[in-house]
């Protein structure tokens, strides 16, 4: 969005120079800046000593996915706590942007602040500066006396996912697009295809990587380039609706990504897994109330209402919706391990043996390889 | 140009050179214009025009940090600003700013991880630096050989190299285990980070070194666009490259090299965000466009070099002050479109200020009213 805006600006500009042909340009003469304006000390006297939880989002929360999921979750502890006062940013970009932002939360005595993406560097370079604020950021690992990380366990309802789509008669075929081959997107791959194969053993997904975190464009020309080869179903781990709106289109079922975005693909959409952020939010917070805060790192699953599921469309059936509650239900028990090997990854090597399994600790560290059946490259590691 | 409507026409005429005066008081006017077209829009979206520039500017100015943060974010833009200033002043059109300022970040940090703690602080910042103004310019030069020697489009070529700068910074972290990728981060690929001793060093707050060497950039360009040899041909060049031509300048040449230090200006923006924001190549946060940001910059500080600096300053406290703003209630969105009516004013005012506008009646009474300008 941004990037499009500096484009779009920039030609502008250029418009504006090319066109200025036969001036005589001279030295002396600069634009100045804003007019001049009393600033206003804005402090305002909270009532009762609310605790104050800042929300800082690097897209917008009303984008179908991440962000929203994100949003969700601080709606969700909006609803559920008394005593607290959120604000958000949104579209604020990694790196300087990420770092002011968080000394201003920071400055203002904010008792929580939250990113909701990649930051952890950016936090740990500033949250020395302010103890008295707790910052917690997405996928970080590092912890800090007043910093912690967050992470949702996205094989958990990938598993389910694969199976709802395995469940789907006549698919055989699944087309999917992912964003970047990293270890995360890689791993929900592995566990969709675990699930699927359950249901039907003759599935294979073939995986196009856009390469980019945005860009409905390309995510758009990679869905239809998959139901060109014939992909009788698409999945998506993009945040954009794009993916949806090709399956709609080529009247194919769908599988969304971390939100319930049943409204974009009505006839298409199957389920998706959600990222229920809300809780953990809301745990946090009440930890901070109560004076018993501790960083730490949460990797957070089925089990622990992270992850749940988005609503069924029409054509998945009571019975598969029942096997979904079932299987859900052992992970949650922990009589479930869907990662159990043996496991052969798409070159044939079996890279978990019989009797092993993927531990729980150690889930974010996969998987630099694809699961038999996947069709698609990764980088080596 | 003429236009007619009705009994009337409207007729465009170049104006004479303006005055000293009307050339600063233009671009102010514009300024003040488009705030109060920013008003107008607050105030039929039902917010309250005041509190929200009163928080724009305490929130990009007022305090240390609103002052160092914007500082922070106007660094690079001073970079890709002058890059865009050097070139666009010979009508050279470099839009590959942003692909030579990701490139710029790559060399500089893949240097810094090369050296490690080797070589000391200083020189290993001063390597990481020329490795990023080296790599800039030499990513420029695959445009500008083409242009210069073949004459090839420029704007195609830079703008494309954009794209091919981008796959290969993503392609480091996000899609390789490359020399630049921390193997042991696997929550989410990132860069390795360079040693301690290669940080630029800070001086207030968050606030690095990097500010100091782009006005120090700023001065440089000045002079040399101003009093050296290279500097005049350059100008000449870009009034009538034909001139140019005829009185013996190699413009082969001067394009190739006004090209390539516009590249190293970039490419250095990109090693000073590493050294002294980053610390690491961050795909993420080196890919927002600031390349396309240096452009406006450049325009509406009409090339001037030192007209860069306010510009970047003013540009970076919008997006300093945004957070801040939303935190009141006021959409993001305002400061986009603040940018964008800002623009518009200014290159309204811009065209007012070399062109006037005589309304003639064609019917009736002859005798032309007074120009409208």
């Amino acid at each position: 969005m941004r990037k499009f805006r500096a484009v779009t600006f920039a030609f502008l500009a250029l418009a504006l120079v090319a066109g200025a042909c036969g001036g005589d340009e001279a030295e002396e003469t600069t634009t100045t800046a804003a007019p001049a304006t009393t600033a206003a000390p804005a402090t305002t006297a909270a009532p009762e000593e609310p605790l104050r939880v800042a929300f800082i989002y690097d897209g917008e929360i009303d984008d179908g996915g991440w962000n929203e999921a994100h949003e969700n979750g601080r709606q969700y502890l909006i609803a559920n706590m008394d005593g607290v006062e959120t604000t958000y940013v949104e579209n604020v970009s990694p790196g300087s942007e990420f770092q002011a932002a968080f000394e201003d939360f920071g400055s203002q005595g904010y008792d929580l602040v939250i990113c909701t993406t990649w930051c952890q560097d950016d936090v740990l370079t500033v949250a020395p500066n302010y103890p008295d604020t707790v910052y917690l950021s997405w996928g970080g690992y590092e912890t800090a006396p007043n910093v912690g990380h967050y992470d949702g366990a996205t094989e958990d309802g990938r598993y389910l996912d694969g199976l709802v789509a395995g469940s789907q008669p006549g698919v055989e075929f699944i087309g999917y697009v992912g964003g970047f081959a990293i270890e995360e997107v890689v791993r929900g791959v592995n566990a969709f295809m675990i699930g699927a194969r359950e249901m039907n053993p003759n599935i294979e997904i073939q995986v196009v990587w856009v390469n980019s975190w945005y860009d409905p464009p390309a995510e758009q020309q990679a869905a239809q380039a998959l139901v060109d080869a014939g992909a009788d179903l698409l999945a998506a781990e993009v945040n954009a609706p794009a993916v949806a709106s090709v399956a709609e289109a080529a009247g194919i079922p769908y599988i969304h990504y971390g939100i319930d975005g049943s409204g974009i693909a009505p006839n298409s959409w199957l389920s998706g897994f959600t990222f229920d952020w809300g809780p953990y939010y809301l745990s946090q917070a009440q930890a901070l109330a109560n004076g018993t805060w501790e960083p730490a790192l949460t990797y957070g699953g089925l089990r622990d209402d992270m992850i749940g599921m988005a609503p069924f469309g029409s054509a998945v059936t009571d019975e598969t919706i029942a096997l979904v509650e079932q299987r859900r239900q052992e992970i949650v028990d922990g009589t479930l391990d869907y990662f159990a090997g043996p496991i052969t990854d798409n070159q044939g090597n079996v890279v978990i043996p019989e009797g092993g399994t993927i531990p729980w600790e150690e889930r974010t560290l996969c998987c630099q390889w694809l699961i038999e059946g996947v069709i698609g490259e990764i980088p080596a590691g | 140009m003429s236009l007619s409507l009705g009994p009337r026409r409207l007729t465009v005429e170049s104006r004479q050179v303006p005055s000293r005066l009307v050339r600063f008081l233009a671009p102010t006017f514009s300024v003040a214009l488009a705030f109060v077209i920013g008003a107008l829009i607050l105030l039929a979206t039902g917010q309250d025009p005041v509190l929200a520039y009163t928080e724009m500017i305490r929130k990009g100015f007022v305090g240390r940090l609103a002052i160092t943060g914007t500082l922070i974010i106007a660094t690079p833009l001073i970079f890709t600003g002058l890059a865009a200033v050097v070139s666009f002043r010979m009508k050279v059109w470099n839009i590959g700013a942003e692909g030579q300022f990701i490139l710029g970040a790559v060399a500089s940090s893949g240097v810094g991880l090369w050296v490690g703690d080797q070589v000391g602080g200083p020189a290993g910042i001063v390597l990481m630096l020329v490795a990023g103004a080296l790599a800039g310019a030499l990513f420029a030069a695959l445009a500008a050989l083409p242009r210069a020697y073949l004459n090839t489009d420029e704007v195609i070529s830079t703008l494309m190299l954009n794209f091919v700068a981008l796959g290969i910074m993503n392609y480091l972290i996000f899609s390789s285990f490359s020399f630049w990728r921390d193997p042991g981060r696997a929550t989410f690929p990132v860069g390795k980070f360079v040693e301690d001793v290669l940080f630029l060093p800070r001086m207030v707050g968050r606030l690095h070194v990097g500010l100091i060497i782009a006005l120090a950039f700023t001065v440089i360009i000045w002079w040399a666009l101003r009093y050296t040899k290279w500097g005049f041909e350059v100008m000449v060049t870009g009034d009538s490259p034909r001139a140019a031509l005829y009185s013996g300048m190699r413009v082969d040449r001067k394009i190739l090299s006004v090209l390539m230090v516009s590249g190293a200006l970039a490419g250095l923006g990109g090693g000073i965000e590493v050294g002294g924001v980053l610390h690491n190549l961050d795909p993420r946060a080196l890919s927002l466009g600031v390349g396309f940001t240096g452009i406006v910059v450049a325009a509406l500080a009409r090339l001037s070099p030192f007209g860069v600096i306010p510009v970047a300053i003013l540009v970076a406290s919008f997006s300093n002050a945004a957070p801040g703003l939303q935190v009141l209630g006021i959409p993001s969105e305002i400061v986009i479109l603040l940018e964008g009516i800002l623009f518009l004013c200014i290159v309204a005012g811009e065209w007012f200020l070399r062109n006037s506008i005589r309304v003639e009646r064609t019917a009736g009474p002859a005798g032309a009213e007074a120009p409208v300008s």
